[in-house]
């Protein structure tokens, strides 16, 4: 975190809404990005971005200064968009008893934004969106975020050894799956090769 | 065949030394499900690393003050309904602890008793009332009696009629309406 940012996270904490403003400009991103490999659309991930937000102005008094505010927002993200999945699913099945059930986003895909972001952006959400909520936010924060499983356990209020075994049976589960795509994923790359040449 | 822990090495991404490297080399050669195991996760830790940023349409920034000032009313317009509540409940209570301090005598099987004997003093009152119209009736001679019935019948029939006539008469005039337009 730079001087200037410190700075803006100060004034922000004393009250001014510019600086934590300023603050909403710089991290949009990460947050926003988060948001959207969460819940897999553009219209739920700016409102899930937006809340994010408001949380973290609120309860800004009880931010932790020896944390990183990266971590600390997409902690917030996180939890919200876990939050917002599970009230999507049945209250009945606990996901983790029927681990091929398939919970993908009914908002999405959407043909025309599928063709949009590209058949493998469509085949990377339809992947991400299979895995459990708190699977997903695990692997997106490890591998987007490049955030350690300390840091995950942290951002998601588990155990270490609850994150190690999260992303252990996700990265199962995402195997098995590409192992069943994987006819039509080189289909697609042929195709894409082709088309370039 | 024994996939441990080969299959922790190849999922749980921790750091092999050289003879881990060669062990696990050797069991991928051998064993067909370890291997199509770690090529599946490769190809999809692959798809999941080469997408690209997702960056929130212009202007995200600016919404976010609009809705602040947004969420600020809604949530002034919250805690003002939540005083209301908490007044109501106080009030409530508070009336609540007076009945019990100042009306000691007013119990609810006492509410009970008090219900239960006007409903039978109610009773009683009927029973009395049709006793006396029986006995008034007794009273009368029987050719005033049937004097009565028959005027009364015939005054009956005479509405019904009349009633019937008028409704047949109305519907009459609605079909002509309709038949007109
Ligand atoms: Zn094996």
């Amino acid at each position: 975190m730079s001087v200037a940012e410190r700075e803006w996270l100060n004034l922000a904490i004393s009250g001014d809404e510019e600086a934590f403003t300023r603050l909403v400009e710089l991290y949009q991103t990460p947050v926003y990005n988060l948001c959207y490999r969460m819940l897999g659309n553009d219209h739920s991930a700016e409102d899930a971005a937006q809340e994010t937000f408001w949380r973290a102005y609120r309860n800004l008094k009880r931010y932790d200064q020896q944390r990183s505010f990266i971590t600390w927002l997409l902690s917030i993200a996180a939890h919200y968009c876990i939050d917002q999945q599970r009230k999507k699913r049945l209250p009945l099945f606990e996901m983790d008893e029927f681990p091929d059930f398939d919970i993908a986003d009914p908002e999405i895909p959407n043909p025309e934004q599928e063709y949009n972001q590209g058949e493998e952006e469509a085949a990377l959400h339809a992947l991400v969106n299979k895995l459990n909520p708190q699977d997903r936010a695990a692997v997106i924060l490890k591998y987007w975020y490049d955030c350690s499983e300390e840091e995950i356990s942290q951002m998601l209020s588990l155990t270490v050894s609850a994150v190690k075994s999260r992303l252990h049976r996700a990265r199962r589960q995402l195997a098995e799956m590409v192992s069943t795509q994987q006819p039509a994923a080189a289909e697609r790359r042929r195709r894409n090769e082709t088309s370039t040449l | 065949m024994k996939h441990q822990p080969y299959e922790s090495w190849i999922l749980d991404e921790v750091p092999l030394n050289e003879q881990q490297k060669q062990e696990l080399e050797a069991h991928l050669k051998t064993c067909s499900p370890c291997s199509s195991l770690q090529s599946s996760w490769q190809e999809a830790r692959k798809q999941i690393q080469s997408a690209t940023v997702r960056q929130p349409s212009a202007g995200f920034a600016m919404r976010w003050q609009t809705g602040l000032e947004e969420r600020r009313i809604a949530e002034e317009h919250r805690q003002r309904q939540n005083v209301w509540i908490w007044i109501a409940c106080v009030s409530a209570a508070v009336a609540l602890a007076l009945a019990v301090i100042f009306l000691p005598r007013i119990s609810f099987i006492q509410i009970l008793i008090d219900m239960v004997e006007s409903l039978v003093g109610l009773t009683t009152a009927v029973t009395v009332f049709l006793r006396l119209v029986t006995s008034v009736f007794r009273s009368i001679s029987p050719l005033t009696l049937v004097l009565a019935y028959l005027g009364l019948s015939t005054l009956l029939i005479l509405t019904v009629f009349l009633w019937g006539i008028s409704i047949w008469r109305m519907s009459l005039k609605g079909v002509a309406h309709y038949e007109k337009d």
